[in-house]
């Protein structure tokens, strides 16, 4: 099942934005409440302060004694509008502003601030009695009242709050965006490469972060450049060692056919013939190497096998091409449990083998042995040997240490990519008595610990 | 024509030589640049190539490189490349370094032997493709002689010999610049041989066609109209 893939982009937006929303709500929060508990405080100030100037005026005017004193409270539009009750000695109210309830404001005993509902409405009150118990003042407010106030101010105080985290939602959706723009150009610099253009992404200019994928990337594309080259080298050379054989045959062919000769004409035949079979290995060469190519061998589970009957099989196949030639084919191998392909090792073991039989004067040896690096595996002849420059060469594919054109130059290059397939190496080392070739492979992972 | 064949590939060196020896020329085959060098640019203007035939790709270097180094000796022997390399770029490059001719494998012996037969005829000037010497009128495409309109039947060696002194009517050559074409590098021949071919070339054409330059050599009648 595919999952719908999720953006990194996306994920930052909602989680910073989310953030922010939360921020600024906990904030709010807290603005509410200490705008509440503050303005609390402030409108008890101005009950006690109210209830200071009440008695100041009624004591100065003397109570009671003057019934008729009127005060108008003055219009404003901050003024809170607060209530009034002025009580004599037994408790009935003497005088009350004008929007009190008729029902006292507070209880009998009542001192301080206190809370009540007078005439079905809840109001905060502060009773004052003078000291002498003659009257007491209470000052209400409706809490009703008190609360939209602070309503009104704590949501003008948090006006500014939303556009402040509107603003930072637009800010974290821009530098998201801005700060992810190297991730969107660096996939669509990927995207918009030609085919064929496999040159590495440039890392340097990517963000610190980056820069691993970057380097990623530009491995996996130098080896698919390996491969791709590999893979035009190998079909260029073969289009060439192809066509020349080829060619050979369609003249070989039109020389027979031109030929009035009967002895002229049968070698032509017979050369004919002999290049088709050159042709045929060929082929046979390049498929191998083509198979040998596309795959890649698990060392750790190849099977264990016994090197001294793969060697054995190797030699019996080649003892009749050695005799022919009046060679003594010799093979020195151990007993030896070894981790390897049977299907590829055998082939690179019968190519050395077969170059060196037709490159030795009188002996070919095939020796085995276990040493701190790996395996070794050494074939020798004692044949003319090759120059340092076609050693150099000489597993490159196509190259041909001279004209003769037994082979297309596979061989040793079908016998390093075995090689390459087990982990392993292929040097030249010396022939045997001091002259002719000898070709080590070495294998070190192939030993099999008991 | 004496021809030098520059072909690494065994197999396709031994049949382009024997079907150049079937058009009747005579063929010395090289198989590195190295002696190409030696049997064509080292022996300089002595080389009786009249044509080379090169394949580019060879184990000890290019052959475009070796045709360069000809030109800039001002070597001026036609060359024809014949080589495995088909692409337009490889071609200019062939034939801007110096060849007169320039095939891709595979190579069809006939088509081969008339871009030769071309490359001669452009070498000596001729627009046609038969020579035409007093009575006798020599066709290298088939290889026939006519006499009057006769037909003359001439083994390989008098044809060769006939073509030979045919290119220049009137110049004389040597019994060796003879031998040099006709045998290559094939080694020892009667010394005779020469003399005995000219014999039956006098009594098949009308013995006042060749004509003998005591101590020199032999060349065709010169004619009026030839």
């Amino acid at each position: 099942m595919k999952r719908k893939a999720w953006s990194l982009r996306n994920r930052l937006i909602v989680l910073l934005g989310g953030l922010a929303f939360i921020a600024w709500g906990a904030s709010s929060l807290w603005l509410y409440r200490t705008a509440e508990k503050q303005a609390g405080e402030l409108f008890d100030a101005a009950l006690v302060e109210a209830a200071n100037a009440v008695f100041a005026a009624v004591a100065h005017e003397g109570l009671g004694k003057d019934d008729d004193f009127e005060f108008e409270p003055e219009e404003h539009a901050h003024v809170e509008r607060l209530v009034y009750q002025l009580l004599d000695r037994r408790g009935s109210i003497v005088y009350f502003s004008p929007g009190a309830p008729r029902e006292a404001l507070a209880a009998a005993e009542a001192r301080g601030f206190s809370e009540r509902v007078a005439d079905g409405t809840a109001y905060r009150v502060y009773t004052l009695r003078a000291s002498n118990k003659r009257a007491a003042i209470h000052v209400g407010q409706r809490l009703s009242d008190r609360a939209a106030l602070v309503r009104t101010m704590v949501l003008q105080l948090l006006l500014p709050g939303v556009v402040v985290v509107l603003l930072l939602a637009v800010g974290v959706w821009f530098i998201v965006r801005r700060v992810t723009l190297p991730v969107i150009s660096f996939s669509q610099a990927i995207d918009a490469r030609a085919p064929a253009d496999s040159g590495p992404v440039v890392v340097d200019s990517l963000p610190r972060e980056l820069q691993p994928v970057g380097r990623a990337v530009n491995g996996l594309l130098e080896r698919v450049e390996i491969a791709l080259v590999r893979e035009r080298t190998l079909t260029a050379d073969a289009a060439h060692e192809l066509r020349t054989p080829l060619a050979a045959l369609r003249a070989q062919a039109q020389v027979a056919l031109r030929s009035r000769e009967d002895t002229e004409r049968s070698e032509a035949l017979q050369a004919l013939i002999g290049g088709v079979d050159r042709a045929t290995r060929l082929v046979e060469t390049v498929l191998t190497l083509a198979r040998l190519d596309a795959r890649s061998i698990d060392r750790t589970t190849l099977p264990v096998v016994s090197l001294r009957s793969m060697a054995g099989e190797v030699v019996a196949g080649l003892s009749a091409a050695a005799r022919a030639r009046g060679l003594q084919l010799e093979m020195d191998v151990p007993e030896l449990a070894v981790r390897a392909d049977s299907d590829s090792l055998p082939v690179a073991l019968r190519n050395l083998c077969d170059n060196a039989i037709r490159h030795a004067t009188s002996r070919v040896q095939l020796e085995a042995r276990v040493a701190a690096r790996g395996i070794v595996i050494t074939v020798r002849d004692d044949g003319p040997g090759m120059t340092a420059e076609q050693q150099s060469r000489a597993f490159d594919r196509f190259y041909r240490g001279t004209s003769d054109s037994a082979g297309a130059g596979l061989g040793l290059a079908l016998v390093k990519r075995v090689t390459d397939l087990h982990g392993g190496s292929v040097r030249f080392s010396v022939g045997l008595s001091g002259r002719g070739l000898g070709v080590e492979i070495v294998l070190p992972d192939a030993a099999v610990n008991p | 024509m004496r021809l030098l064949l520059v072909e690494d590939d065994n197999m396709l060196g031994k049949a382009l030589r024997t079907g150049l020896q079937q058009d009747g020329h005579v063929v010395d085959w090289v198989q590195s640049a190295d002696q190409a060098d030696t049997a064509w640019i080292a022996a300089g203007r002595a080389a009786a190539y009249d044509a080379i035939v090169l394949d580019l790709g060879l184990p000890d270097g290019s052959g475009i490189d070796l045709l360069k180094r000809a030109r800039r000796r001002r070597i001026a022997t036609p060359v024809l490349i014949a080589t495995a390399r088909d692409r337009v770029a490889d071609r200019i490059a062939g034939l801007d370094a110096g060849a007169d001719d320039y095939m891709i494998k595979p190579i069809d012996l006939d088509e081969l032997a008339a871009r030769l037969r071309a490359i001669e005829r452009r070498v000596l000037g001729r627009a046609e493709s038969a020579i035409v010497i007093g009575e006798i009128a020599i066709d290298p495409a088939t290889r026939s002689v006519v006499r009057a309109t006769q037909p003359v039947d001439l083994t390989a060696r008098e044809l060769a010999i006939l073509l030979a002194l045919a290119k220049r009517p009137g110049v004389t050559l040597s019994r060796d610049q003879l031998i040099e074409a006709l045998y290559g590098w094939e080694g020892s021949i009667e010394s005779n041989a020469i003399d005995v071919h000219i014999h039956h070339l006098r009594r098949k054409l009308g013995a006042d066609v060749i004509e003998t330059q005591r101590g020199l050599g032999w060349r065709l009648a010169a004619t009026d109209d030839g």
